[in-house]
């Protein structure tokens, strides 16, 4: 996958409205460190997740202007149990609020192209 | 079996243990976090601030550098008192008992009765801390130091956390010095209306 040109956080959604949606192929999904003597997994701060995942992902294709354009490549993080299995290759939608990711759904794995940008304008970020 | 419901109607505060199991765990050091419920039931806790803005790009390993790092533990960074709001967007499963059986956090509750005096000063402390949340510190300004000091605030005890300042062992003090008012629960823990009032509600693990 070509470097990373925009990085992004996570949050959950909670009332806000969600800005854009995007579909994205993801490329590797790592599992995050912790820093130094694992600081960072404290979840005293406001950052940390729990079982934090790198992401880099491919977008494919967006639901409106905004953040994101089609064919850009993106970091994220976000926490393993709201990635619903998903591995590198699958395509998931991500909604964005500023520069954070705050819902993630998986793609059904038997859609093809069009099927998938059918899915995007219907898939509901919660 | 069915989730409890402890109902606050001013007669009671609660500290929460993120991360323990049960009244006899004793979590990591860095696997642990204090939260507290007010005496009308409204969740509240301190937290550190990400390295930049929010939960963005910058808060993971890779993020906030070594000054961020050495900052959280020794220096101090930006403090921050969390309410429901805050709690559904950065930590919605220490809210949501569902969310939190997804997430797989177990926290135990420690309810504390209290009379009308010590409700007040309790609530009065974290409003004081929400105007002016100072600086977090890993080491003595954290999550179980600003409790402790809602519990010292509120008269309820009288000195400081025994020890290093983390959440079990503030715990194990108020059960020590105020065993004839505490009650325990463990299992998912989130805040739920039950009338007219807010309950903490505790879904057990099975």
């Amino acid at each position: 996958m070509a470097s990373i040109e925009k990085k992004f956080g996570w949050e959950w959604r909670a009332d806000r409205v969600v800005q854009q949606i995007a579909l994205v192929r993801l490329g590797s999904v790592e599992k995050e460190g912790g820093g130094l003597f694992g600081i960072l997994k404290s979840p005293s701060l406001e950052g940390s997740l729990p079982d934090p995942m790198k992401i880099e992902a491919k977008v494919l294709s967006v639901d409106r202007e905004g953040q994101l354009t089609a064919g850009e490549t993106l970091g994220f993080r976000m926490p393993k149990y709201e990635m619903q299995e998903a591995a590198a290759g699958d395509a998931a939608a991500i909604g964005l609020i500023d520069d954070v990711v705050v819902c993630f759904i998986r793609a059904p794995s038997e859609m093809n192209a069009a099927d998938l940008e059918a899915w995007l304008y219907a898939v509901e970020c919660d | 079996m069915a989730s409890k419901f402890i109902v606050f109607s001013g007669d009671k505060v609660a500290l929460i243990v993120r991360g323990k199991r049960s009244d006899g765990h004793s979590p990591g050091k860095l696997a642990q976090h204090a939260d507290c419920a007010l005496s009308n039931g409204s969740p509240v806790g301190y937290f550190g601030g990400a390295s930049s803005g929010s939960s963005g790009s910058d808060s993971g390993e890779s993020s906030g550098g070594l000054g961020y790092k050495f900052g959280a533990v020794l220096i101090g960074i930006r403090g921050e008192v969390y309410e429901m709001g805050d709690f559904l967007t950065h930590r919605p499963f220490y809210v949501n008992s569902k969310r939190a059986q997804s997430a797989g956090v177990i926290s135990t509750v420690l309810t504390v009765q209290v009379a009308n005096g010590e409700a007040t000063k309790f609530d009065e402390y974290w409003a004081a801390l929400k105007a002016d949340p100072g600086k977090f510190r890993l080491l003595g300004k954290n999550c179980s130091t600003r409790a402790s000091g809602a519990f010292r605030h509120a008269e309820i005890l009288s000195g400081g956390i025994p020890g290093m300042d983390t959440p079990n062992n503030l715990y194990k003090q108020l059960k020590a010095e105020r065993a004839d008012r505490c009650s325990t629960d463990s299992g998912y823990v989130g805040f739920a209306d039950v009338g007219n009032s807010r309950a903490i509600q505790i879904m057990p693990v099975e």
